[in-house]
């Protein structure tokens, strides 16, 4: 062989090789681009059937739904990712008459079966679906999937089962079903690692709203830190103001400063101004940095005038992050905070230079940012008129002196 | 090809191919004549590079092979993902989108905007103004009505250039803060917008990037998984040029008109997306791209923020990071999300991308060098032994290598030393090889995410992964040897100017001013107190 037919023959190979690769890549976008022409074509006409469903009002949705159930297998096919799609989307009759229709189409008794295949990525999907067409029946076995090998899978589960248990579910007739629900999420967090993320775990208690309350509720006495803490998240995101009082003893008491911090605030979302006094203790130098500034921050939430005091001796405080919470709080009390607020940036109420300059700061950002209410507005001009009154009566009195 | 072929071939090639065989018998013409130093180095280096040449196409191919395990396994769950639940739960974890500017006045405007229309629910942009000498703040504070307050930034982590002004829009419309401060370059803008952020997660990005819309949402998702472990995440950065963007989004992905750019689309695909998700199949993830990169906020400020005196400050961070945590005894994660991306405006001539490609290299070696402890230690894990023994190998040392070979190659037939035939013959081999890798990288992306459509750009695309390797790939070796050339010069490094097109601001809708002024007055921040209600309570309260 002459050497310039060994320079063909190894042109000749990469090419071929390159040219097989392009092929590839030419034919993977060829049969995927016809694939999805042609599910197009078959689920275009489908699509209004599938909105009728989606609406779920009137005769003409039932009937739409029972042409959707009567669909041959290639039209279902081609419709069902659509009807994916829209699921976790509708609540009401629509959602309820999509999950008859998946019922009818084996869709969920398939997804039920897959909760327990091998692959980890059919259960979470499985899991997935479930909780998107929130089918309470399916509670229980959700439940168990928490304690899956897979992490994927128990997360899935975990936000399956905030859909799965919410009130508005399909099926929610299965009146254990939110409380289920609720158990089994706050079980997830027990032990040494929890089976899912907590903030996950959250969110689904949030969906299962109000009937996971006496479940959040003695939650709140769990041995496990993560299970105390996320109790009292959510329940001060579901304004469960029967909780205040549980709240209150923990976050003078709690031994984890993280859970204290969420106990100051969820008291703060609560609103209740019962739950300054215990905020107010908290705020104590001898307390966690972070509990104080939570607690701090809380006060200006409740909005309770007696603590004007208290945060306006935090102005000036050590811990920096505590300090710049009460000035910020002082402003959310509104007008009496910011009035205080006026008065110790003008120096008109005594105060060290920290506090001075902490609260000009605050409210000189509120006011350029014209983002104080009116009635702030006409309380910094209070003070201003005051300040004002006093400068030109000095001068005078010193003449007459 | 028969048995009988290949073993012709095989026969064939021996001949050419022994010339290029060490022989110490000849090594005493060094010196001599410009033949016999040429013969020598060849017989020294011609196998060296040869194998080098081999060893490190394999390893992309390895890394692209992993890369498409990983983006098949990210596929396969994207059902399953949660993004929609991320995208409306109130605790959803909140972030902070730094941006440094530095005269980007033709497109921050529209680039802000579509950073303030991200999908999430608790996010707040933060600008960082460098010192700029153009209209960059003046636009920015046109188009959001900003007003100067007397916000003090805390110094968690230390800023060298004076924080000048904090802005915020008039009302509290839009979760938007403008920091203006004496220029320090990027990596102290940076510094100064992660003092500046409120949130638990910080996402650094470029004035000039456009994210996709689930992009924030995507990205900080490991963070929610597994809220322990994962302190860092990076997302995939495409070139956007040529690309059709509507309301600062990419919504047609074109291959751009010019090779340089259409060399970088693929480099960036075959570097950026897959490589690195090969990377992080292998859980050894050191390079978070500054254009995209999403951090814990507390772990950001207990490592110092980013190395201002450090060109590479996006690589040095990453490493110092890992370094951080491994030294602490603290199991941690750096995860790569190959989907959604940033997009990125590529330069588009090569006097630009001369200067850029200089200062990666630079940086690169000098991240190397500072963090050289940490190569082959085994106390640093996968990053100790695998990555970062890879990036002094491929990465530091291969411009020096394939500059060699280009070099000798043609010195070597010129002199006869190596006939023209073998010599051909092993770049077709050499450059087929890197091809190979290059379209295997555009496969993979043809079986992922796909987001180019034309069949037009297929073909360009195609057409850039062979020619590259005629011109762009020697360039690439000549400008990032000169790199490592300046920095063991001593010389100092600076950033060079990006031509930019202002993308995000076409997209918007608005025109970009060809001839800007260069220079404009800064604002008289008194003037901007709006109503004489407003001036009598700022006198007040000064």
């Amino acid at each position: 062989m002459s050497p310039l037919a060994l320079v063909t023959a190894g042109l000749v190979l990469v090419s071929a090789l390159v040219l097989a690769l392009a092929v590839a890549i030419a034919v993977v976008r060829a049969v995927r681009v016809r694939r999805a022409a042609r599910a197009r074509a078959v689920a275009e006409p489908l699509r209004p059937l599938l909105l009728e469903v989606a609406v779920g009002e009137g005769p003409e949705a039932d009937d739409a739904a029972a042409a959707l159930a009567a669909l041959d297998a290639a039209g279902w096919r081609s419709v069902e990712p659509a009807v994916l799609a829209v699921l976790g989307k509708v609540r009401g009759d629509g959602q309820r008459l999509l999950v008859e229709l998946l019922a009818a189409r084996g869709v969920v008794a398939g997804a039920r079966r897959d909760l327990t295949a091998r692959s980890a990525v059919r259960r979470a999907t499985a899991a997935e679906l479930l909780g998107a067409a929130g089918y309470a029946p399916a509670v229980a076995e959700l439940g168990a999937l928490l304690r899956d090998g897979d992490p994927e899978v128990r997360l899935v589960a975990a936000r399956a089962l905030g859909r799965a248990g919410a009130p508005g579910a399909v099926g929610s007739d299965v009146e254990e079903a939110p409380r289920d629900a609720a158990t089994a999420l706050l079980s997830s967090l027990a032990g040494d690692r929890p089976a899912a993320p907590p903030d996950v775990v959250a969110r689904s208690l949030l969906l299962v709203g109000a009937p996971a309350a006496p479940a959040l509720l003695a939650a709140l006495a769990a041995p496990e830190p993560l299970v105390r803490l996320t109790a009292a998240e959510v329940l001060g995101r579901l304004g469960a103001t029967a909780a205040a009082a549980a709240l209150e003893d923990l976050v003078l008491r709690d031994p984890v400063d993280a859970v204290r911090v969420r106990c100051a605030a969820a008291l703060g979302r609560l609103g209740v101004p019962s739950a300054a006094s215990a905020l107010r203790a908290a705020t104590t130098p001898a307390t966690a940095p972070a509990v104080r500034r939570a607690a701090v921050r809380s006060l200006g939430e409740v909005g309770d005038p007696s603590s004007l005091r208290c945060l306006w001796g935090l102005l000036d405080d050590a811990e920096g992050g505590v300090a710049d919470a009460a000035a910020t709080a002082l402003l959310g009390l509104g007008a009496p905070g910011v009035r205080l607020l006026a008065q110790v940036s003008s120096q008109g109420a005594s105060a060290s230079a920290a506090a001075v300059a902490r609260a000009h700061e605050v409210v000189t950002c509120a006011v350029a940012a014209e983002v104080m209410p009116p009635a702030g507005l006409a309380e910094v001009e209070a003070v201003l008129a005051d300040v004002l009154a006093r400068a030109s009566r000095t001068p005078a009195a010193e003449v007459a002196a | 090809m028969s048995g009988a072929d290949v073993a012709g071939l095989l026969t064939a090639l021996a001949g050419p191919l022994a010339l290029l065989w060490p022989d110490p018998s000849s090594w005493g013409l060094f010196g001599h004549t410009a033949r016999g130093t040429v013969v020598v180095l060849v017989q020294l280096l011609a196998w060296p590079v040869l194998l080098y040449v081999l060893a490190i196409n394999t390893s992309y191919l390895v890394l692209i092979g992993l890369a498409g395990a990983d983006m098949g396994r990210y596929l396969r769950r994207a059902r399953i993902r949660g993004v929609e639940d991320a995208s409306a739960s109130p605790l959803t974890q909140s972030v902070s989108v730094v941006m440094a500017a530095y005269n980007e006045q033709a497109g921050v405007v529209g680039s802000v905007s579509a950073m303030l229309a991200l999908r999430h629910p608790r996010h707040e942009v933060v600008v960082v103004d460098d010192g700029s000498t153009d209209a960059t703040f003046a636009l920015l504070r046109e188009a959001f009505d900003l007003v100067e307050v007397p916000r003090r930034l805390p110094a968690e982590v230390p800023v060298r250039g004076a924080v000048r002004s904090v802005h915020v829009p008039r009302g509290g419309r839009s979760p938007l803060v403008v920091v203006r401060k004496d220029n320090g370059g990027r990596a102290d803008a940076v510094n100064a917008g992660i003092n500046a952020a409120r949130n638990e997660l910080v996402c650094i990005t470029d004035a000039d990037s456009v994210l996709d819309p689930d992009a924030l949402l995507t990205v900080s998702r490991p963070f929610a998984d597994d809220p322990l472990r994962v302190v860092a995440t990076g997302g995939a950065v495409r070139a956007v040029n040529g690309s059709e963007l509507v309301g600062g989004r990419v919504v047609g992905v074109r291959m751009p008109r010019g090779w340089t750019a259409r060399f970088q689309v693929v480099e960036y695909l075959r570097a950026f997306c897959v490589g690195r998700a090969g990377w992080s199949r292998l859980q050894s993830l050191v390079l978070i791209s500054g254009a995209f990169g999403m951090y814990r906020r507390d772990v950001l400020v207990e490592v110092g923020g980013l190395d201002a005196t450090c060109i590479g400050e996006d690589f040095e961070l990453t490493l110092r990071l890992h370094r951080y945590m491994r030294e602490a005894g603290r199991d941690h994660r750096v995860v790569f999300v190959p989907e959604p991306a940033s997009w990125t405006e590529v330069p588009a001539t090569t006097a630009v991308l001369a200067r850029q490609r200089r200062r990666w290299q630079r940086g690169l070696a000098e991240t190397l060098w500072r963090h050289r402890r940490m190569v082959g230690n085994p106390r640093y894990g996968r990053i100790g032994l695998l990555a970062l023994p890879y990036y002094v190998l491929f990465e530091l040392v291969a411009p020096v290598i394939e500059l060699v070979g280009v070099v000798l190659t043609p010195l070597a037939v010129g002199l006869g030393v190596v006939p023209w035939e073998a010599a051909l013959l092993l770049m077709a081999l050499c450059y087929g090889y890197a091809v190979v890798v290059t379209v295997a990288a555009l496969l993979v992306e043809e079986l992922s995410f796909h987001r180019s459509q034309r069949w037009r750009d297929l073909g360009r695309g195609l057409a850039a992964a062979v020619l590259e390797n005629c011109w762009h790939r020697q360039l690439t070796a000549l400008w990032r040897v000169q790199g490592l050339w300046s920095l063991l010069r001593g010389q100092r490094q600076v950033w060079g100017a990006m031509d930019r097109q202002g993308l995000a601001a076409a997209s918007a809708g608005s025109s970009v001013p060809s001839s800007a002024p260069s220079q404009v007055r800064l604002p008289d921040t008194a003037a901007l107190a709006g109503t004489a209600r407003r001036r009598a309570g700022s006198e007040l309260l000064r």
